[in-house]
């Protein structure tokens, strides 16, 4: 078992004291650089408490749509991907919420505002 | 790159050579931001002798370490730069091109240094720089025209290859080809790609493109446009490609409303384009090269990305270019709902 804070918390932390004591001490050439590491932290801090309901439920959705079409390739992604560019997906509603609902998924780490 | 002292003298020697000039002296050398696929070099030089004598300010462009393989080499984008300037477009003027390796390791050219800012966001929310933004957006327009007047054949060009089919058929076709070289799979780029089967434009005349035409690189300053940049892209295409992409929502930055690369609107820019092309717009072929934009747009960063993740280049600035894909990805689907599809 770990000790508290957790790695989650702990970046959080870290990205205050860059934020709040660093950034305003920096000259426009590091402070370019320093955005980046916030941006980073920022990023996989938001991945590390994203939720495994979230990602459940995309997993689900992904194998009905494979299986719905064909179970030749064991990577269902593989196997989807295949599938759209052979033509066995075109205009699909059910595929195209899906990919909104995997994309909204990934929006909420990359671009949560 | 130009790191040891015998590097400089042997570009100075070189310099010396090319501006047939008496003495060349490098006063300083700084890199330049803004290139994620060249690297840009600014050269102060003293010079004596020859038409360039004095304080003169140059800019060498050379490959980066890992470069993106779907782009010119130095010496083609050297000649590609040399006809549109030619023609008047407002581009940096292109004066020395080296493809001796002995040199500096990797082939260079040499052009005269343009003032201003090239940063897109930058641009698209310092609404001092560029001057009045209608009149930015209709001479961005009317540049793109002067660029897309040039057809082939061109003596000095044949390194460019001409499509034998529609330009948008071979787009596809490369895009997933790009796609198929990744080891990661990406169904919303199958689904645009598909879609963009179902939604061929008409053929159109062929064309120079820049291929990279977008807000992000061309450099302002207080009073207007100094220069277009980035050619490295370039070659025969569908005109109507340049105007998707600079008007592609992805290149508008801060400003989605402003579609014509979050500078102004897109008549002030279509106004500038038809007032000196010979090409008419079409509204669907421009929608179809905009999903295309994003698209490539998308492959671009995981491109970028793989730089860093092979460890050809480590970067940070590479390795979160990889993570601005769900955003581009949201676009694609909004222009590709299944309502939108032609005839499935």
């Amino acid at each position: 078992m770990r000790d508290k804070p957790q790695g989650t918390d702990l970046l959080t932390e870290a990205r205050r004291t860059l934020i709040e004591k660093v950034l305003p001490t920096l000259s426009s050439e590091t402070r370019f650089n320093t955005l980046m590491v916030l941006r980073a932290m920022d990023l996989a801090e938001r991945e590390l408490r994203a939720s495994a309901t979230d990602e459940k439920q995309i997993a689900e959705g992904l194998r009905q749509l494979v299986a719905f079409k064909t179970a030749k390739n064991n990577n269902a992604l593989v196997q989807l991907s295949e599938g759209i560019r052979q033509g066995n997906f075109d205009s699909s509603e059910n595929l195209y919420q899906w990919l909104q609902l995997m994309v909204t998924f990934k929006l909420k780490e990359t671009n949560p505002s | 790159m130009i790191e040891t002292a015998s590097q400089r003298e042997k570009l100075e020697a070189w310099l010396k050579q090319v501006a047939s000039a008496d003495k060349v002296e490098i006063t300083a050398i700084k890199t330049l931001t803004g290139g994620a696929v060249q690297e840009n070099w600014k050269l102060s030089c003293h010079i004596e002798g020859g038409t360039e004598s004095g304080e003169q300010h140059y800019v060498l462009r050379c490959d980066a370490p890992s470069g993106i393989s779907v782009s010119l080499s130095r010496s083609e984008e050297f000649k590609v730069l040399s006809t549109v300037h030619a023609v008047g477009v407002t581009v940096p003027e292109p004066l020395w091109l080296c493809d001796d390796l002995e040199l500096l390791g990797r082939p260079f050219y040499i052009m005269r240094l343009v003032d201003g800012i090239a940063l897109g966001p930058k641009i698209v929310k310092t609404l001092s720089l560029g001057g009045d933004r209608e009149a930015l957006g209709w001479k961005l327009g009317a540049e793109l025209a002067k660029i897309h007047s040039i057809q082939p054949p061109v003596n000095g060009l044949e390194f460019l290859s001409i499509p034998d089919d529609h330009p948008s058929t071979r787009m596809i076709q490369q895009l997933q080809n790009q796609l198929d070289s990744l080891d990661t799979t990406h169904p919303v780029l199958e689904w645009g790609l598909r879609w963009a089967e179902y939604n061929l434009p008409q053929k159109n005349i062929i064309t120079l493109v820049h291929q990279d035409y977008r807000t992000g690189n061309y450099l302002i300053d207080e009073t207007g446009l100094n220069g277009i940049l980035d050619w490295e892209f370039s070659g025969w295409g569908d005109p109507m490609s340049d105007i998707g992409w600079f008007c592609a929502e992805c290149w508008r930055f801060s400003r989605p409303d402003l579609e014509a690369g979050g500078i102004t609107t897109r008549q002030s820019f279509y106004k500038g384009y038809l007032k000196t092309s010979e090409c008419s717009i079409d509204e669907q072929a421009v929608y179809f090269w905009e999903v295309i934009a994003h698209i490539r747009w998308a492959i671009i960063t995981l491109q970028q990305a793989n730089r860093h993740l092979s460890g050809a280049q480590l970067s940070l600035e590479l390795a979160l270019t990889g993570r601005l894909l769900p955003s581009i990805e949201s676009q694609i689907l909004n222009m590709t709902s299944p309502a939108t599809w032609k005839t499935a």
